[in-house]
This record gives structure tokens, sequence and C-alpha cells, in this order.
């Protein structure tokens, strides 16, 4: 158990919640001020303000998080990080599908590959039903909006 | 008033009314996804209906899912949202003591409650309210923004720095676009960025994609649901079941606690829920009875943050400003129709505002009749396994955001603040802050220029901390900020000490 635990720790490292936040709230407040200061007064004084206010409350986390040392890990474990890569890549792929082969053929296609990829079931009648389903649930979208709702979707 | 009545009893509106609530004990009731992510998602839809019926649907679907979001916490342990995590305390254990159907009656009947008292608060505030807003100006409204970010990030979410940092990065967001004075800011070279975000793209993108990488993270845990014993085993009817969990005083109480918790803006039916549990632990005469299946439990949670989902909508309503993320929604579709918050949405458009308050208080009925027959369908879709759910609801998200105004890049940029949105999850930093930051952006930014202009006639102290509207609402922030840290502070002394307290 004390084993275990070290491990946690060891994957943590010495990097927590505020310590990692602080970061980011500093790159933004960095990105924000270095790009506002080159605009005119009347555009420049709340950008700046919010930018200020950024790296400032960065810093604070920062602090904390030196202070409190609570290593936590980013992600529980390798195969929850590989999923946070994987799905939201296959998103963005999606949607360049959708604005390249149109919205009907890559939305059917996406349907079936993520109902199949993310289920545990690989049997062939699994699969027909998953194909059918891919092109029932593209076809009921595509109507929805592209006939109900008069949105002119990519036809690729 | 009665104009709203008429209007919500329209027969479109009825319907839409009730199959928005059915919607929303739907996607309340599945794990994993959320009544504002199911709302984000309808946006889109209500582009093409009536104002009134496009709103009268969100809020008949709020009120739904607040509802649902009681049937995963009492069948499975898991609260749909936060506002539902103290229903599982006792909710839970009464489905495995064979008293679920029960449990989840309780929940209806008292979501039924305080949608009522909630909806009634709404209806009876709002007016007198919205007169009030007629005497703000740049500078109050500048404060009213500030107060609002402070609050909602000090009490959403783990830490008040992390919370306001959010905050801070949703204005940041907000900024994207033309600024008042005409100049292009952050749009990095892309044209497209030049009319600013969308706002119902970036509601999409922020609460419906993080939300989808974690019911694919956790795809391979299935939770252990609870089976409902048939009626007769249960050895109760409906009717004699209503007997029971009519509770009057935890019921007004509660409701009441509701009331006050939703109309701070930030808080929301998850402060009422805390609030309205721990008085129902303190007014009860047999206190061993509260975490292991008190019927008064469930009643106290469900009907506070039921009557906190309506009141939520006073901030909004009556000053612009959107106190938690449906009313952010609901201003989004608001803006849509061209229709701007404040006494004016009252004086010009009252059919349209009135019907969606009614609408909101007859969802809570609909709720009661469909809880009848609904139990068993929600335990079947609480099977419901995510590799259905997930590609849906992202092809919906896609379509959805898309459909805004016609234009591939929006929905990157949705997926992109999503994506954006889920590391900061993951660094421990609220969703929320960041959604109201880019909604009150712009007030906040018009507030702060215009009343700087002000001051160059008057003085800074004069317009920003002299005006009595301004010096209240910043003795509100002070104080917002003071409760946190003391609370902090007096949580990190009961930490040292051992928890003797």
């Amino acid at each position: 158990m004390a084993q275990a635990e070290g491990k946690t720790e060891e994957r943590g490292g010495l990097v927590g919640h505020n310590l990692r936040s602080g970061v980011l709230l500093v790159v933004f407040g960095g990105i924000g001020y270095s790009i506002a200061g080159s605009w005119g007064a009347a555009t420049w004084i709340f950008p700046n303000v919010v930018s200020v206010g950024l790296v400032a409350f960065g810093l604070l986390c920062i602090l904390i998080g030196v202070v409190k040392r609570e290593p936590i890990p980013f992600f529980e474990d390798r195969l929850t990080a590989l999923d946070a890569v994987w799905f939201p890549v296959s998103l963005f792929a999606y949607v360049w599908f959708v604005s390249n082969f149109g919205y009907l053929r890559s939305t059917v296609a996406f349907l079936t590959i993520m109902s199949f990829v993310l289920s545990p079931n690989r049997r062939v009648t699994s699969i027909v039903f998953k194909v059918v389903g891919g092109v029932l649930g593209g076809l009921l979208l595509y109507f929805v909006f592209a006939e109900g709702f008069n949105v002119r979707l990519p036809r690729g | 008033m009665i104009e709203g009545l008429l209007e919500a009893l329209q027969p479109i509106n009825l319907f839409f009314l009730v199959l928005g609530a059915a919607g929303g004990v739907i996607i309340g009731g599945l794990p994993g996804l959320t009544g504002t992510m199911g709302m984000a998602l309808l946006i889109p839809f209500t582009f093409v209906m009536d104002p009134a019926t496009g709103l009268i649907l969100l809020g008949a679907l709020l009120t739904g899912a607040v509802y649902g979001d009681a049937v995963p916490a009492i069948l499975i342990n898991v609260p749909g949202t936060p506002a539902a995590l103290f229903t599982t305390f006792d909710g839970y254990p009464m489905a495995e003591q064979g008293r679920g159907r029960l449990a989840l009656r309780a929940a209806a009947f008292s979501s039924a409650v305080g949608a009522l008292v909630g909806g009634l608060a709404l209806l009876t505030l709002s007016p007198p309210l919205a007169t009030l807003s007629l005497a703000f100006g740049p500078p109050e409204f500048f404060w009213l923004g500030v107060f609002a970010l402070t609050i909602m990030g000090s009490l959403v979410g783990s830490s008040f720095s992390r919370g306001l940092g959010a905050g801070l990065v949703g204005l940041l967001i907000s900024m994207i676009g033309v600024s008042p004075a005409g100049t292009s800011r952050f749009t990095f070279g892309f044209h497209q960025l030049a009319a600013g975000i969308h706002l119902p793209v970036a509601l999409i993108g922020l609460f419906a994609i993080p939300q989808l990488i974690r019911l694919v993270e956790g795809r391979r845990s299935g939770p252990r649901i609870v089976e409902l014993p048939p009626d007769a085993e249960e050895g109760h009817k409906f009717s004699r079941h209503l007997k029971e969990v009519w509770r009057p005083v935890t019921l007004l109480r509660s409701s009441v606690i509701g009331v006050l918790a939703g109309i701070l803006p930030g808080s929301g039916p998850s402060l009422a829920g805390i609030l309205s549990y721990n008085e129902a632990v303190r007014w009860s005469r047999d206190k061993s009875q509260f975490g292991h299946g008190a019927l008064d439990g469930v009643l106290s949670v469900e009907s506070a943050n039921n009557a906190a989902a309506p009141t939520g909508m006073v901030p909004l309503l009556t000053l612009g400003v959107p106190g938690s993320n449906s009313a952010a929604i609901v201003l989004g579709a608001l803006l849509f129709h061209g229709l701007r918050p404040g006494a004016a949405l009252f004086r010009d458009t009252p059919e349209i505002v009135y019907g969606f308050i009614w609408g909101m208080i007859l969802a809570g009925m609909v709720i009661l009749g469909l809880s009848v027959f609904m139990a068993p369908v929600l335990v079947r879709l609480m099977r419901a396994p995510s590799h259905l759910l997930v590609p849906a609801v992202a092809a919906l998200a896609v379509v959805g955001s898309f459909a805004v105004r016609g234009n591939v890049f929006d929905v990157y940029l949705m997926l992109a603040l999503g994506v954006l949105a889920y590391f900061m999850t993951r660094m421990g930093m609220p969703i929320a802050p960041i959604a109201l930051g880019i909604i009150l952006g712009p007030i906040v930014e018009s507030g702060l220029v215009s009343s700087l202009n002000l001051s160059r006639s008057a003085g800074l102290m004069g317009v920003f901390v002299l005006r009595p509207i301004s010096a209240v609402l910043i003795l509100m922030t002070l104080a917002s900020i003071a409760y946190v840290v003391y609370g902090r502070i007096s949580d990190r002394s009961r930490e040292l000490t051992g928890g003797e307290d």
C-alpha cells in the first residue's frame, strides 16, 4: 500500500494544481500584456488590467503551490492521458473531413468508427449494428439541420 | 403577468415545454451529461423558433435537468452535477434499502415544489429589481461585473485564486475581436475572429467538449445501478408516497433557502443544496438518520436546488448579469433574438419574459407528472453505453456550433476552447468562471472605459467609489473575498488541530 502511494507521488512529482495553473495564468497574462502594449490608449486599458490581473493571480497560485507542495499527477494513468489526446485529435480530424468531404459522409463515418473504437464489444453482429446506427444517426442529424432548420451544411 | 401565463399555455409552447422537461430529465439523468451542456447544445435549435417558445424550451430543459440530476444520485450514487451531491447522502442509502422509488418520487415532488416557489419568487422579485437597473450607470455595471466574477470565482471550485484566474482567462477571451474603439484585438491574423467569439459557440465548446473527454476516459469503469423493485414490492402506491413526502415545513424552508441562494450570482443550486441540507440536519429531531436514508435529506436538497434554478435568472433578467451557467445560456438566446435584459424587457416584451418564467413554473408540474412513469425508463437510460452517447453528442456539438453562423472556423474554435477548458480542469480550474468572464467581458470593459471618461470631470473617487450603488457593490465584493479567506483559514486551522471543532 505504502509502495503504491510512493509510486503515485513519484508520478506526480513536485507539481500540483496550483503550480500548473499558476504557470498557465502567467503565460496568458504575459501574452496579453505583450500584445496589448502596442495598441492605442483607448484599446489597451482593459486588456492590460486583465493581463496584469492574470499575472498577479498566476504568481499567487505559484506561491501557494510552492508552499503547499501538493504532488498531484496531471493524469491518473497512461490510458487516461492517451484518451485525452486521441479523442480531441479525432474531433479535429472529423471537422476537417466535414469541411473537405461533406457533412453527411463524414458524420456517418465518424459515428460508426467512434462507436466501434469506444465499444468493448467486437462481435460481427455488434459491428453491423454500429454501421446501421452510424448511417441512421448521420442521416437523422443531416435532415434535422439541413431540412428542418435550413442550415447549409458542407457538401464537400 | 397574465399574458405570460397565456403565452406559456399556447399549444405549441406547451408541446415544447413538455418536450424540454422530458429531455431535461433524460439529460440530467444520464451520468456525464448536464443540463447546462444540454442547454448549450439546444441553443441552435431555438434560433428558428419564436423567442418565447425558444426560451420556454430552455427553461423547461433546465427545470427537468435539475430534477434529473437526482436520478443517478439516487440509483448509482453518482451526482449528475455538484448540485445533487447531497442527494446521494440519503437517496442512495434509500435505494439500497429498497426504497428507491420513494426516493425518486420524493425528489420529483420536492423539485416541483421548489420550482413553484422559485418561479413565484422570480415572478414577483424581478419587476421591481428590473426598475432598479434604471439607476445603474457605467460604474455600477463595472462593479456588478467585478462582483459577479469574484463571487463565482470564490464559490465554484476548490481554490479562490484558481477560480478568479479562470474568470480572468474568460475576460481575456472576451476581448478577441474588434474593441469598442474600433481596432482589432487578439485576432492573430484570422479575419474570422474580427467579429469575436460567438457566445453559443463558446458555450458549446466549454460545456460539451470537456464532458465528452471525461466520458471517454471513464468508459472503462461502469457504475453499479441499484435495481428498482416493482411498486407492489416496495409496499406503496404513488398516492401513498405523496402522503409520505408531504412535509410542508421542510419543503418550504428548503425552497426559501434555495430562493435566497439562487439570487446570489455565482452560487446557485449547489450552494442551495448544501445550505438546505445543513439546515435540515440542524432542525431534525433525529439527526442520526441523515446519511442513512433520511427522506428529509432528499426533500431538502431537491426542493432547494430546484428553487435556486429559476431565481438564478433574477440577476440576468433584471440587470443583464448572468449569475449561473444556465443563465449565461439564456442570455445567449435572448441576445440572439435581439432582446436585452433589464427594465425594457419587462416593459416592451412582457409576454416573452413572463412566458419564460411561467414556463419554468409549469415545467415543475410537468416533471412531477413525468416522474410517475419515467422511473423505469431512466433506469434503462442510465445503462446507455458511452460508445453510443459520446459520438452522438460530439456530432451534435459540431453541427450545432456550425449552425450558429454557417462557418467551419467556428467549429474549430469551439473545439479549441473545449480542449483548453478540459486541460484547465485538469489543473483544478473550474469552467464556469471562464464562461462568465466571456459573457461579462464587454459589460465590464464598457463600464470601465465609460467610467474613466466620466472621471475626467467628476474625479476617479467620485465616479468609482462614492456613488451609493457602486459603494454597496464594492462592499459586497470585499465581503465575498473576506468570507472566502476566513473560510480557508478556519478550514486550515481545523485541519491543523485534527478536526476538533
